[in-house]
């Protein structure tokens, strides 16, 4: 059995004038510690694919089959708890909160968590070893380069040790060089044994995964 | 890092926001706490003033029989030289446990005599406090009568033709009409006035009094209460409340409560309206955050926790400053106000818990359907946002 098992997805968005068909009958299978790149046009439906797998979305008809676990039969709780564990979002624009440090924001998702606080600053202190950010703790996100806030982001995905990570476009808004060094350390968390999903529409991103799917108007065409 | 760093952060970072929040809710907390710290003040004013605007107590001696009227009060034996209250039932009503709430204590004594072969009313009186109680009296002549003088109603007056300055003969002592209270209305108008001691001495009914008459304030006390402890002290006599005064009484300051609790009301939803248009737009500023919370696992408990977290925080500042705006303000305004009796203003730390409080209240109440649509929010309708 897949790690993750996508079956029958179908999402459709309702807007005042029209009605979207996002996904239409998408089935897909990804293993475990696999590093998946999604690549397709916009408006093909990735990051509806992404969200979905992510619990964010909810679908108009199909499954999300997550560790043996249909995550859209679980309550509103339960699928909160299931993001907690399971996954890490990294966004394009990062979604950092301005207000916050940068230790702060990886801190974030343990603001519910039982962990002491001995624990959540040994946590951090690792995970910002791992990303680079040791001397940037105390700053405030909008003082960091694009790179260093997507890190910030990496940072705060990894905090709560999910299995999984979705990343939307992670290098969209970096440079070339700041680009490689992000797909570099996905790369290195997906050694670690992490299931990796980027959705990207760059073929140089594409290359840094083990496998890639193909979207078009809403389905996988190969 | 807990849900209410997050919210105390994002009150800093977000400073005109919350000050906007803090505001609305400080002018509705200081508009309720001077409405109703002026309208106690005033209320209380108005009471001590009406208290003592002629008695609300009337205490007579107890009796059998059906007699004569006194204001409409029975006040005792067809013979009036029966009187059995004397200068001691005067001491008895001030040890009462209510004592401070005993304002005019105006003691008589009636007598009936002939003067030119019509019979009068003479009435001893405590002649100051007589005239605080009376405060409706309009004397032509002298108003604190002396010793061998006397005060005579208007209908004496017509009745006897007597003037100002002229001598009159009561049980065989001459007294000068020192004063002339004009048209009252009342039993007053046939009465002749003089000073108790002499009355008792005139009439040999040496510490007997007929009647008392009692200025009770009643604001902070239920006239029942009075009655009931005078009571006790005077077993021989009966104590009666007016109830026409204090019923009349009451309804003004009735009408003074009902407006100000209207007013407040009417604050109070604007209030609502500032927070609930306050919150809502900031739900509606951060629907990428309420996103990214949601995809980094917050429940909607947890998402709501920081909303009514920061709308706590802010209600709380709010509620101790509205407080002390409201005080101050009520202390320049009381005065313009040009009521007697005034209460000091001062801070009470009860009214300050209860002004916090209103303020919480206020603050949660108008933040929960905003924050019901931040939990309902689609997150990928936040990130698309941007």
């Amino acid at each position: 059995m897949s790690f993750i098992k996508i079956n029958n997805l179908t999402k459709e968005y309702n807007t005042a004038n029209e009605s979207v068909l996002a996904i239409n009958n998408v089935t897909a299978s990804i293993e475990s510690n696999e590093f998946l790149s999604v690549m397709g046009p916009s408006g093909s439906g990735k990051s509806t694919f992404l969200t979905a797998i992510g619990g964010l979305s909810h679908p108009t008809k199909g499954e999300v089959i997550i560790d043996d676990m249909n995550i859209f039969g679980l309550g509103a709780d339960k699928l909160a708890k299931y993001r907690r564990e399971y996954i890490g979002f990294i966004f394009q624009s990062f979604h950092l909160l301005k207000y916050l440090t940068v230790k702060e924001n990886t801190m974030l998702p343990l603001a519910i968590s039982d962990l002491t606080k001995g624990e959540k600053e040994e946590r951090c202190t690792q995970i910002f070893s791992k990303v680079g950010l040791e001397n940037k703790v105390h700053r405030m996100v909008d003082e960091l380069s694009g790179g260093e806030q997507q890190r910030v982001a990496i940072a705060r995905a990894l905090v709560n040790e999910p299995l999984i990570l979705l990343a939307d476009e992670p290098t969209g808004n970096l440079d070339t060089k700041t680009g490689e060094s992000i797909m570099e350390l996905f790369c290195n968390l997906n050694e670690e044994g992490r299931t990796i999903i980027v959705v990207t529409h760059d073929k140089k991103v594409e290359g840094y995964g083990k496998r890639s799917i193909y979207f078009k108007d809403g389905q996988i065409i190969n | 890092m807990k849900l209410y760093n997050i919210a105390l952060h994002s009150l800093s970072r977000r400073k005109s926001k919350t000050i906007f929040l803090i505001i609305g809710l400080v002018l509705a907390v200081s508009s309720v706490v001077t409405l109703i710290t002026v309208s106690e003040n005033v209320n209380k004013s108005v009471a001590l003033d009406l208290d003592e605007y002629g008695a609300n107590i009337v205490i007579s001696p107890k009796s059998d029989e059906l007699v004569i009227n006194y204001g409409g009060l029975n006040v005792g034996g067809v013979n009036l030289s029966n009187a059995q209250l004397n200068n001691e039932d005067i001491n008895s009503i001030k040890k009462i446990k209510n004592k401070d709430n005993i304002s005019i204590i105006a003691p008589k004594l009636l007598n009936i005599t002939s003067v030119e072969n019509k019979k009068v009313i003479v009435t001893g009186i405590s002649i100051t406090d007589e005239l605080r109680l009376k405060k409706w009296w309009k004397i032509i002549g002298k108003r604190e009568i002396q010793e061998n003088e006397v005060l005579i109603g208007s209908k004496i007056k017509q009745k006897l033709n007597f003037g100002l300055n002229n001598n009159i003969m009561l049980n065989g002592s001459r007294f000068k009409i020192a004063g002339i209270i004009e048209e009252t209305g009342s039993q007053d108008d046939a009465m002749i006035f003089m000073n108790l001691g002499e009355a008792q001495e005139l009439f040999k009914q040496k510490s007997k009094l007929s009647l008392i008459e009692v200025a009770a304030l009643c604001y902070d006390c239920p006239i029942e209460e009075i009655v009931s402890q005078t009571s006790n002290q005077l077993p021989k006599a009966e104590v009666t409340a007016v109830r026409q005064t204090i019923e009349s009484k009451m309804s003004t300051i009735q009408r003074f409560e009902q407006f100000s609790f209207g007013l407040s009301i009417v604050i109070l939803i604007i209030s609502m309206l500032i927070v609930f248009t306050n919150v809502n737009a900031s739900v509606n500023e951060r629907t990428a955050e309420i996103g990214v919370i949601k995809a980094v696992g917050f429940t909607g408990i947890n998402i709501a926790t920081i909303f009514f977290y920061e709308v706590l925080i802010g209600s709380l500042i709010a509620g101790i400053f509205g407080y002390a705006i409201g005080i101050y303000v009520s202390k320049l305004i009381v005065p313009l106000l040009g009521t007697t009796n005034q209460g000091g203003i001062s801070f009470n730390f009860y009214t300050l818990l209860a002004a916090t409080a209103l303020s919480i209240v206020v603050g949660l109440l108008s933040s929960i359907y905003p924050v019901f649509r931040a939990n309902n929010l689609d997150p990928t309708v936040a990130f698309r946002s941007l």
